[in-house]
């Protein structure tokens, strides 16, 4: 130990000295790792993460931040910290959410597999944030779409606000029906069922047409075929009670089925029988749909499915969000609650008044906004100033089916989702693309899924 | 000029506690503090302290379950065999006088090559149509699905094994030079044969090492999950879902409760063989 202490203590005082720089250095590096994100004033409001500042949720939360400066001050305003993409989100929420922090909203387009999210505490009770609330004027939840609304529902706890949605139809005309001898009409019910027995006669080699368009929009980069297949796989996930039926012979007759519309798909052929799925959906877009086929001599159909059984109306969440249960800002999360479920903006986003913030949007969960919607569509004009309405089978039809809803995913994306594309997406490819026998498609996909459910 | 009241003594202990400040700082930072945290989050669900619950429910979760099974089928048979293996082979080699450094490099090879590298090999052999696929084929054997059925794991350990084996031998080795000659050849002279020169002067000599190697091989055991993780991704089949996978998907998941607890479960796991091996070495060790 001579040289550690020498009798002068010169040397001593000199290793003590590079003792503490290095100490020193060491501590300034971990303090740099807690402040070497300076987003200004973002502290003191709520923030909200995104790799695409540019979707509806986005939009929804511009239109607030101007109404906060009008309305409130700046602390209510919502700050938008975009990501390159959706793993870098995800990693730094899994580690900030971990540390008891996190983004104060979350939109349910993100990618997190909100099945796990709903049973673990990381939502806050909606309700509960609405009954702590003082505000004489509280949200009434009962003005609001039940059906769709209950997909947001765990145990009792409203951890997920649905603000949007979409039913499952398909679109087509009577013309492009009659080529291949499919009987269709505005009453037609689409399910996994029937599908072979409909299509029986449709053939894409011989008329160069595809069952739907596998066209990906630039935007969403939704592949309708692959949607399809997706959303068929999970009718047989019973995410709730963490049982998968991908044993049961009706899952196994009906796969084929499946498989053999993803292959009247996946070329890239000049035509299709159905059109896109998830776009131009609101009432006054359908409309405008409606005239456009009227005014080419078609004459517009539209089928409710795909769907497990003839009694399903389905439907998907288009926009939606949960509040992080970390969150500081309470008071400010009931406010963009209530903004964003308010009749105005509710009829302002899906386009039933004044200029259309989106059209990706098809039906308000707000029931006055959607009776808003239904009579903004009735008063739709053509060029020629002559109204078009929804007085006829095809609107009444959609109408209908938007009133009717009984079973709400919250997934719009559904190839986007966590399970789909983060547990099961590999083994979907090797069976499509790959070629993988049924046998062992359906066993890696039971034992994936069963995994995810229970681990 | 003031004089200091420490006394040697004094002085010599505050400079040994400086030096070791910075190393401790960051295993305070790194391990120690996580681990609190860690066992404190156990112990919650959100802001709710649920005391031992997220432990009772983790022994009754089935997927649980099944990751320990297959952690603990794993490091009971990968670790004794790539042990017995590395041993013969480093028996092997001793016969020799002298072992070329290309031969000790080599056996070093699968432990430097890249996982990704390495993947990409096994991939190719193990794969339906792979190598060994082929082979059984043309031998009128059936395909068997090494990826997807309980030979998954027979692949792993295979994996597991063959990358090890090398640096194990190359440490055994070592151990076994180090035997003086003078034991060997007393016993000789006493009439012992090869076998009992193995096993009662060879195994207990090396105790010390044999305990490096069990302590590096476990270790090592709970890395594979980096090739199981390449090779089957964040959901491989139930034959090789491990307790990494658990903990790495319950992350994803944001099932921190769970992941805290499964964690404090594999650690005590860990420290529970180390400290059985331990006083398993403190006794029979002869050094």
């Amino acid at each position: 130990m001579e040289w550690i202490v020498p009798k002068g203590g010169v040397e001593m005082k000199k290793s003590v000295v590079s003792l503490f720089l290095l100490v020193s250095i060491v501590i300034m590096n971990f303090v740099g790792c807690i402040e070497s994100e300076n987003f200004g004033d973002v502290k003191n409001r709520m923030t909200y993460y995104t790799s695409n500042d540019s979707d509806d949720f986005c939009n929804l939360i511009k239109i607030y931040n101007n109404y906060c400066l009008q309305n409130y001050d700046k602390s209510y305003q919502i700050a938008v910290q975009k990501f390159a993409s959706e793993d870098e989100i995800n990693t730094k929420l899994s580690t900030e959410l971990m540390a008891g922090k996190g983004p104060d909203i979350i939109s349910i387009n993100q990618k997190l597999p909100f099945e796990k999210l709903l049973n673990n505490g990381t939502f806050l009770d909606v309700n509960k944030l609405c009954d702590n609330n003082t505000q004489a004027d509280k949200i009434d939840f009962n003005n609001f779409n039940s059906a769709i609304m209950k997909c947001g529902i765990y145990n009792g706890k409203r951890y997920i606000v649905p603000l949007f949605y979409g039913t499952d139809v398909f679109v087509s005309t009577q013309e492009k029906l009659k080529k291949f001898n499919i009987s269709c009409d505005n009453h037609t019910v689409l399910t996994y069922k029937n599908l072979s027995e409909k299509f029986s006669s449709f053939s894409n080699e011989k008329a160069n047409f595809g069952f739907i368009s596998g066209y990906n929009d630039t935007n969403s980069m939704f592949n309708y075929p692959i949607q399809l297949f997706n959303q068929f796989i999970n009718n047989y996930v019973d995410f709730e009670n963490k049982v998968t039926y991908f044993e049961s012979d009706d899952f196994k007759s009906k796969l084929d089925t499946m498989c053999r519309l993803l292959n009247a798909s996946k070329e890239d052929f000049p035509d299709f029988i159905f059109d896109d799925l998830y776009i131009n959906r609101s009432l006054s877009l359908m409309v405008r749909k409606y005239a456009y086929y009227k005014s080419e001599n078609e004459t517009p159909v539209i089928c409710r499915g795909l769907v497990k059984s003839d009694n399903d109306y389905s439907a998907f969440v288009q926009v939606g969000f949960g509040i992080n249960s970390n969150t500081h800002f309470e008071k400010q999360a009931y406010a963009f609650l209530k903004f964003a479920l308010s009749e105005d903006v509710q009829t302002k986003m899906c386009g039933a008044k004044g200029i259309s913030y989106s059209a990706n949007i098809s039906f308000p969960v707000n029931k006055k906004a959607f009776e808003q919607a239904k009579y903004s569509a009735s008063k739709q004009a053509d060029d020629d100033g002559k109204i078009i309405g929804i007085d006829n089978d095809f609107m009444k039809a959609y109408i209908d089916i938007a009133d009717n809803v009984n079973a709400c995913t919250l997934y719009r994306d559904v190839s986007h989702s966590y399970y789909n594309d983060n547990v099961i997406g590999d083994i979907v490819d090797d069976y499509i693309n790959k070629g993988i026998s049924k046998e062992k498609f359906i066993r890696q996909l039971s034992a994936a899924t069963e995994i995810y459910l229970t681990e | 000029m003031r004089k200091s009241k420490l006394t040697r003594k004094q002085k010599e202990h505050i400079a040994a506690y400086l030096f070791i400040l910075p190393s401790f700082l960051g295993i305070a930072v790194f391990y120690i503090v996580p681990y609190i945290i860690c066992f404190t989050k156990s112990l919650y669900v959100g802001d709710t302290f649920v005391g031992i619950e997220n432990y009772i429910q983790l022994f009754q979760n089935n997927t649980f379950l099944l990751a320990l099974k297959n952690t603990g089928i794993f490091t009971v048979t990968a670790i004794p065999l790539l042990m017995v293996i590395s041993f013969l082979l480093a028996l092997f080699l001793n016969s020799f006088n002298k072992i070329s450094s290309f031969f000790r490099s080599a056996l070093l090879i699968p432990v430097v090559v890249p996982i990704a590298s390495l993947i990409c090999v096994w991939q190719l052999v193990f794969d339906d149509y792979g190598a060994i696929n082929g082979l059984l084929n043309s031998l009128g054997f059936n395909t068997v699905e090494f990826f997807n059925s309980e030979w998954s794991m027979v692949m792993i350990v295979f994996i597991y094994v063959w990358k090890y084996c090398g640096f194990c031998v190359i440490l055994f080795t070592a151990g076994i030079a180090n035997v003086s000659q003078s034991l060997y050849e007393s016993a000789r002279l006493d009439g012992a044969k090869a076998h009992q020169l193995v096993t009662k002067i060879t195994i207990p000599m090396i105790a010390p090492t044999t305990f490096f190697v069990f302590l590096m091989e476990l270790i090592y055991s709970f890395k594979i999950f980096r090739e199981v993780f390449a090779l089957f991704g964040d959901y491989p089949n139930t034959n090789v879902y491990f307790l990494q996978n658990f903990i790495n998907n319950n992350y994803y998941n944001l099932n921190y409760p769970r992941l805290s607890a499964a964690s404090i479960v594999l650690s005590l796991f860990i420290i529970i063989v180390l400290f059985i091996f331990f006083c398993f070495e403190r006794k029979h060790s002869y050094s």
